[in-house]
C-alpha cells in the first residue's frame, strides 16, 4: 500500500493509493485553484494512472503543493485526507 | 469569439497528403450541434460523401469531446468517434469514457478529423500544437497491449489510442483502444483505422479549459456531486458495476443467451455478485471526472486464469454479450474480454457472431467443412478459438470477421434467420420479454443495434405515475405528455423512445455518461444550466432539446442517403417469429404486424413519413435542415 503525504506548516495531506480510483478530480480542482482553468498538467498533485501496471494508481505531490487541502475536500473516493494541526478536516 | 467550455479548435489531418489544418469552431456549429456527438455528426454528414467505401481513403474518422469534457462536471468526459461504418455501411458511432479525445482537448482540440490513407503504417503524435506523422512499421503486428507499452516507453507520459491485429486485418467489428482499457467499441472504427494504415494516436496536452461563470458552474457541480455522493446507487455501482442490474436484466429478458434463442432468468445466480467481488474484481476505477467509478480492475488470483490483471469497462455488460456465445462463467468471460481488449475487438459483435456460428453448426447449416474441421459448441473454448481465427482472418474466421449479417449472406437464406443484428450491427438486448425505450431504441438507432441512446426509467417496471414528470424533465412538451405516457405501464414505448433519444443525444453531445447512477441526477434544465455556466452561451432548454433532435435527424439523413429505410428498422427474424422462454414463462414473438405498428407510431412522433419511415421536408425545415431536404431530393 502506498501512502504518500505532503506537509506544509501545520497542514498535511495523506494519500492512499489503494483507495484512489483514478478519476483525476483532485488534479482538476488543484489546477483550477492555481490556474483558474482545468489543466491536469498544472496540478500540484499527480496521479499516475497507467505507467505502473493495471492495478493501482500512484499519487504524488510536486514542490508547488502547499497542502491547501482542495484535492482532499473533493476526492469522491476518500483516498485523500487533509489534516490541520494533526486533526482531520472534512 | 472567445471560448469557454470548448477550447475552440478542430484539427484536420490528412494521411495521404500529410497536411495538417486547424480551424476555429464556429458559434453556428456549436449552437446547432452542441459538441462531441453532435458536431461529429455534422462533420461526418458534410465530409463523408454518400456511397463512400468505409475502408477507402475517402472515409473520415472524427473524434470529439464535449463542452463539459475535461472540467469537473461529473461524469462528463465521454467522447464519441464517428465515421462511415464498415460493418453497417451506415453512420458509424462508438463512444468511450476514458478516451484519447479528452487528452486531445487538453492539447487544444475539441475535435480531430482524420482523412486519407498513409502509404505505410504511421501513428499520429500530438503534443499540444506540434502534430507529427511518425513511422509505425515497428508497431504493426503488435497487439494493443504491446503497442501501448512500446509507445509509453518511447514517448513517456502520453495517452495512447491504437488498434491491434483485428484492426490491421480489417475485421469489420474491430475496436480502437485507449490506454489499454477504454474502447471505441462498436461499428468497426478499428478497421477504418487499419484501412488508413493508422496504427495509433498518441497525445499529450498541457492547455487549460476555462468556464465562463466559474462560481455558478462550481455551484451546480457541487450540488450534483453531493446528490451523487449520497445516492445509494453510487455505492452499489462502485461495488458491483453493471452486475447490480443482473436481476432486472435477466428477469425481464433484456439479457438472453445462445444467439438470442433463450432467456437468462437465472443470470444473477449463474454470474453471482459475490464471486465477482471475491474472485474477479480487485477494485473499481473511474473515468476522468466521474465520482461513481463503475469500471473494474480485474485481478484473478487463482484457478484456470490465475494472474490475469487488466482494466475493463462494464464487465457486467460483457456477461450479456458473451452469453450469446454461451460463455459459461466469470473466468471464461474475463478471459474472452482480455483477448478482445488485447486484439482490439468489439465484444458485443464478437459474442453475437460467435453465437451465430455455433447455432448454424448445431443446426447443420454449416458443417466441419465450413469450420476448418472444428466442432463448434457453446462456451469459452469455442469462443476463444474463434477469436483467434477471426482476428487473423483464418478459415471460417475470414467469413465471421465481416460480422453476422455478411456471414449469413454467404451461408444462405436459412442462416439469415439466426443473424441477430439491426442494420448489420449485432444487437445487445432482448425485446420479447418486455419492451422499454432501451431495447426498442435498438431498432431505431441510426448506428444499428445498440442500446446506448435510449436508456430511461422504463428499463424496469415502475409505477405509471413516474412517467409524466420524467417526460417533462427530459423535455417532452406538455401537449405531448398524455400521448407519450399512454400505456398499461405508463408509457407508449414508441413515442417515448423518440424523446428519450433526443434527450440522450443532448447528453452525449455534452459528453455525459449514460449510466443510471449518473443520469438519474440530471435533467434537461440542469444540463442547460451547466452548459450555460460552462460556455457562457445563452440557450434555452427547448433549444438544446431541439439540437438533440436535429443531430438525430441528421444521422438519419446520413443513413437515408445511403438507401436505408423502414426495412432497416425491422428487428431480426427470430424476434419477429419465434417465442422465447424466460424462466418458466413463454413469451410470444413480436410479430411483423406489431413491429410495424410500433415503428409507425415512432415515425409519427418523429414527424417522419409514417409508412416508409423516411424524413420529411417539413420536419427537416423545422429543424433548420432545409439543405438536407434538398440533398435527399425532398425539394
Amino acid at each position: 500500500m502506498g501512502l504518500a503525504y505532503k506537509s506544509v506548516d501545520e497542514r498535511r495531506i495523506l494519500a492512499d493509493d489503494e483507495k484512489c480510483n483514478g478519476c483525476l478530480m483532485c488534479q482538476l480542482r488543484c489546477s483550477d485553484r492555481f490556474e483558474k482553468a482545468f489543466n491536469i498538467s498544472r496540478a500540484a498533485i499527480r496521479v499516475d494512472r497507467f505507467a505502473k501496471g493495471a492495478t493501482d494508481f500512484f499519487i504524488s505531490f510536486t514542490d508547488k503543493c502547499d497542502a491547501c487541502g482542495i484535492c482532499a475536500r473533493h476526492c469522491p473516493y476518500d483516498a485523500l485526507t487533509w489534516l490541520k494541526e494533526g486533526k482531520e478536516v472534512t | 469569439m472567445s471560448f469557454h467550455g470548448y477550447v475552440g479548435n478542430i484539427l484536420y489531418v490528412d494521411l495521404s497528403t500529410k497536411k495538417i489544418r486547424k480551424e476555429k469552431l464556429s458559434e453556428t456549429l456549436i449552437r446547432n450541434y452542441i459538441g462531441n456527438l453532435g458536431v461529429n455528426t455534422k462533420l461526418a454528414y458534410d465530409l463523408i460523401k454518400p456511397g463512400t467505401d468505409a475502408l477507402s481513403p475517402e472515409n473520415h474518422i472524427i473524434l470529439g469531446t464535449g463542452p463539459l469534457g475535461g472540467t469537473v462536471a461529473p461524469a462528463c468526459s465521454r467522447s464519441n468517434a464517428n465515421y462511415k461504418s464498415p460493418l453497417t455501411h451506415l453512420f458509424g458511432s462508438a463512444n468511450s469514457g476514458d478516451s484519447i479525445a479528452l487528452m486531445l482537448k487538453f492539447a487544444g482540440y475539441d475535435h480531430l478529423v482524420i482523412s486519407g490513407k498513409a502509404k505505410r503504417p504511421v501513428y499520429l503524435k500530438i503534443d499540444d500544437d506540434e502534430v507529427q506523422f511518425l513511422d509505425a512499421r515497428h508497431l504493426w503486428g503488435k497487439d494493443v497491449f504491446e503497442t501501448t507499452d512500446t509507445l509509453w516507453t518511447e514517448l513517456g507520459d502520453y495517452w495512447v489510442n491504437c488498434i491491434g491485429p483485428a484492426g490491421e486485418n480489417l475485421v469489420r467489428f474491430a475496436a480502437s483502444v485507449t490506454n489499454k482499457h477504454s474502447l471505441y467499441g462498436r461499428t468497426g472504427i478499428g478497421a477504418v483505422m487499419g484501412s488508413k494504415n493508422l496504427k495509433a494516436i498518441a497525445a499529450r496536452g498541457t492547455k487549460g479549459i476555462t468556464v465562463a461563470d466559474r462560481k455558478g458552474f462550481m455551484k451546480i457541480v457541487d450540488g450534483l456531486l453531493e446528490k451523487i455522493k449520497t445516492s445509494p446507487a453510487t455505492e452499489l455501482w462502485r461495488d458491483f458495476g453493471f452486475v447490480v442490474a443482473f436481476p432486472a436484466y435477466g428477469g425481464t429478458g433484456l439479457f438472453e443467451r445462445c444467439n438470442y434463442a433463450e432467456g437468462f432468468a437465472d443470470l444473477a445466480e449463474a454470474f453471482s455478485k459475490e464471486e465477482y467481488k471475491s474472485h474477479v474484481v480487485k477494485k473499481a476505477y473511474a473515468c476522468p471526472s466521474c465520482p461513481v467509478g463503475c469500471k473494474q480492475v480485474v485481478e484473478i488470483r487463482d484457478g484456470k486464469y490465475a494472474g490475469l490483471n487488466f482494466r475493463v469497462a462494464a464487465l457486467g455488460s460483457q456477461v450479456g454479450y458473451h452469453s450469446q456465445a454461451g460463455v459459461e462463467n466469470w473466468d471464461e468471460v474475463v478471459k474472452c474480454v482480455e483477448l478482445e481488449n488485447k486484439y482490439g475487438l468489439d465484444s458485443t459483435s464478437l459474442g453475437s457472431t460467435v453465437g451465430f456460428a455455433v447455432e448454424l453448426y448445431k443446426k447443420g447449416i454449416i458443417t466441419k467443412k465450413d469450420t476448418d474441421g472444428m466442432v463448434l459448441d457453446w462456451g469459452g473454448e469455442t469462443t476463444r478459438a474463434l477469436i483467434e481465427k477471426i482476428v487473423r482472418r483464418e478459415g471460417i474466421g475470414d467469413i465471421l470477421a465481416d460480422g453476422a449479417k455478411a456471414a449469413a449472406e454467404k451461408y444462405g437464406p436459412e442462416a439469415g434467420r439466426y443473424a441477430g443484428h439491426m442494420k448489420g450491427l449485432e444487437i445487445t438486448l432482448g425485446v420479447r420479454g418486455r419492451l422499454s425505450t432501451e431495447n426498442f431504441g435498438e431498432f431505431t438507432n441510426p448506428r444499428g443495434g445498440h442500446l446506448e441512446r435510449s436508456p430511461s426509467l422504463t428499463f424496469v417496471p415502475r409505477k405509471p405515475k413516474v412517467f409524466p414528470p420524467f417526460s417533462a424533465a427530459i423535455g417532452v412538451p406538455q401537449e405531448r405528455i398524455e400521448k407519450v405516457c399512454d400505456g398499461p405501464e405508463g408509457f407508449n414505448v414508441s413515442r417515448l423512445t423518440k424523446w428519450v433519444e433526443d434527450y440522450n443525444t443532448v447528453l452525449a453531445s455534452m459528453g455525459l455518461c449514460h449510466r443510471t447512477p449518473v443520469t438519474q441526477h440530471f435533467d434537461l434544465q440542469i444540463t442547460t444550466d451547466l452548459y450555460q455556466a460552462a460556455t457562457g452561451i445563452e440557450i434555452s432548454p427547448g433549444e438544446l432539446r431541439q439540437a438533440g433532435e436535429r443531430i438525430w435527424n441528421l444521422q438519419k439523413a446520413f443513413n437515408q442517403r445511403e438507401g436505408a429505410d423502414k426495412k432497416d428498422d425491422m428487428p431480426p427474424w427470430r424476434v419477429l417469429n419465434e417465442s422465447i422462454k424466460i424462466g418458466d414463462k413463454e413469451y410470444p414473438p413480436l410479430t411483423e404486424d406489431w413491429a410495424n405498428k410500433l415503428l409507425e407510431e415512432y415515425y409519427e412522433e418523429r414527424g417522419w413519413n409514417i409508412k416508409e419511415g423516411r424524413l420529411t421536408k417539413e420536419k427537416l425545415q423545422e429543424l433548420g435542415l432545409g439543405d438536407v431536404a434538398s440533398d435527399l431530393g425532398l425539394g
